[in-house]
């Protein structure tokens, strides 16, 4: 059962990765179940040229940035995001992890220039799509790119070793 | 290169790369095992840097697999294929009556396609009266007397073109595929959002497109053409093959006066302009007087001021009598 060893091993970081996008484990999880659905419904037909788990993530991607954009306003995703309303089963180590990458976070975003920080702030922690912040800051939606393109960029390399670490810890668990 | 599948990234994270996109970023990141380790590295850090002062929740793993391996069963039950038994009729039966069955299929199948399916011309004509048509993209025509409209039966389903000859008014409905594209005598007329009117008489020398609502595009094979707003008229001069936009707006029926500003005009093409406008006959007692320009313009005037003008202007008679009025050379008479 190739299919549900696939399952077994990817359904969880899914999740994870959709509620870093949807801040909400029960949307995020519908997404991760319909994309799996999506999968079965076409697996005669794909050709995947990368790996499987990496074809997974695009599509969870995709999907996750589709719902946010269809939500009815930013107030009700905002509003999951800072009411932190979640059970949760994170052991010590892992909220040692989190704080210590929180904190590199903070450190990486501080290095950015102001307007690459602005516009990057702007997109991933208040999920503003491009256009919507090109017209807030009065910029083209190139612009936006560029300055997105320059913070992934640069934050790899700030956090690239803290990204190694956490991925191990991950794996040892 | 590498500008280019970062800010190709950028795109996809940002929920805004197109399909061919996706697929450049695919092929980028199957190039190369460092390519997946970047763009995984990269999903990763996307992932931390939106929920890094959080505790992330857990997911109901157990229960969410039953129910994707309980659609998995029951998308694969559907697919298998029923054995049915096969009944024992009479081997003479049987066999006319496959023939007879088959043979109806296909004529009942050409027919349908013949008279349903198949695309074939549409015509929509008038004589003394006007009609109006809905489209099936709910576009209204009200089409004036003596026009004519062609279309495909399949219109909007692949695209949404349309011929005149004559006299027509468009109010653009957007269902369907593709934009409405209006085909009249040598010229196109894109809309982009309309309402709009079309003149376009086989046997006039122009085509002219006044605009009510929104915007349209009218040019030629040749000729980039113009975009004609509301509140516009555009005419296109079919001899000297030129796009004019009038100043104001051509509107004539209702008031029976003239609000234009002819600019080096060809004066047959104007004549037109003009008789079409007070639905007089106007006509010249030499076609070398037709190919002189004009410029010039009217603010309302009657027509008998009009074509005073236009006569004191080029040094020529005008005369009137009851089938219209005459141009003619003073030297003539």
């Amino acid at each position: 059962m190739v299919y549900e060893q696939l399952f077994d091993s990817v359904y969880e970081p899914l999740c994870r990765y959709a509620y870093s996008i949807l801040r909400d484990m029960d949307e995020a999880e519908d997404v991760v179940q319909k994309v799996f659905c999506k999968l079965w419904d076409q697996r005669e037909t794909l050709s995947i040229q990368s790996s499987i788990k990496s074809y997974l993530y695009r599509i969870v991607h995709n999907d996750s940035i589709n719902v946010v954009h269809q939500q009815i306003n930013h107030k009700e995703h905002n509003f999951k995001y800072s009411s932190g309303l979640h059970d949760s089963e994170e052991s010590v180590s892992d909220h040692i992890a989190v704080s210590e990458l929180q904190q590199a976070i903070v450190n990486a975003l501080e290095t950015l220039p102001p307007q690459c920080r602005k516009v990057f702030e702007l997109s991933r922690m208040e999920q503003l799509s491009y256009s919507e912040i090109a017209s807030q800051l009065n910029i083209s939606t190139n612009t936006v790119e560029n300055h997105i393109s320059k913070a992934l960029k640069l934050l790899r390399i700030e956090l690239k070793e803290f990204l190694l670490v956490c991925l191990l810890i991950q794996i040892l668990k | 290169m590498k500008n280019d599948i970062d800010n190709l990234l950028a795109r996809y994270f940002g929920g805004i790369a197109s399909e061919l996109e996706m697929q450049e970023m695919e092929d980028w990141i199957s190039t190369s095992p460092d390519h997946q380790k970047h763009f995984d590295e990269l999903t990763s850090l996307y992932a931390k840097l939106g929920i890094a002062d959080e505790e992330i929740p857990r997911p109901h793993t157990k229960m969410a697999k039953e129910k994707v391996m309980a659609y998995i069963s029951a998308h694969r039950e559907s697919s298998l294929k029923q054995i049915v038994p096969i009944k024992r009729i009479p081997f003479y039966k049987s066999r006319i009556f496959q023939a007879a069955s088959i043979a109806l299929f296909f004529v009942l199948s050409f027919s349908f396609w013949k008279f349903v399916l198949s695309d074939r011309e549409m015509i929509l004509a008038t004589q003394m009266n006007s009609k109006q048509k809905v489209l099936s993209d709910q576009t209204q025509i009200n089409l004036s007397e003596n026009s004519k409209i062609i279309y495909r039966s399949t219109f909007a389903k692949n695209n949404k073109v349309i011929q005149l000859e004559g006299e027509a008014n468009f109010n653009v409905g957007h269902l369907g595929k593709g934009s409405l594209q209006v085909v009249a005598s040598e010229t196109f007329i894109d809309d982009i959002g309309t309402v709009f009117e079309v003149t376009a008489y086989p046997d006039s020398n122009y085509v002219s497109v006044k605009v009510s609502k929104g915007l349209v595009h009218f040019y030629t094979k040749s000729n980039a053409g113009l975009k004609i707003s509301a509140g516009e008229t555009g005419i296109y001069y079919k001899q000297s093959k030129i796009f004019k936009v009038l100043a104001q707006k051509l509107d004539s029926l209702e008031t029976g006066s003239m609000h234009v500003d002819f600019q080096a005009i060809v004066l047959r093409d104007a004549l037109d302009i003009i008789s079409n406008a007070y639905k007089v006959n106007i006509k010249t007692s030499d076609k070398s007087i037709e190919n002189r320009r004009i410029t010039v313009n009217f603010d309302g005037e009657d027509v008998n001021i009009v074509l005073q003008i236009i006569a004191e202007t080029l040094d020529l008679r005008l005369e009137k009598g009851s089938n219209g009025y005459l141009l003619s050379n003073k030297k003539s008479k």
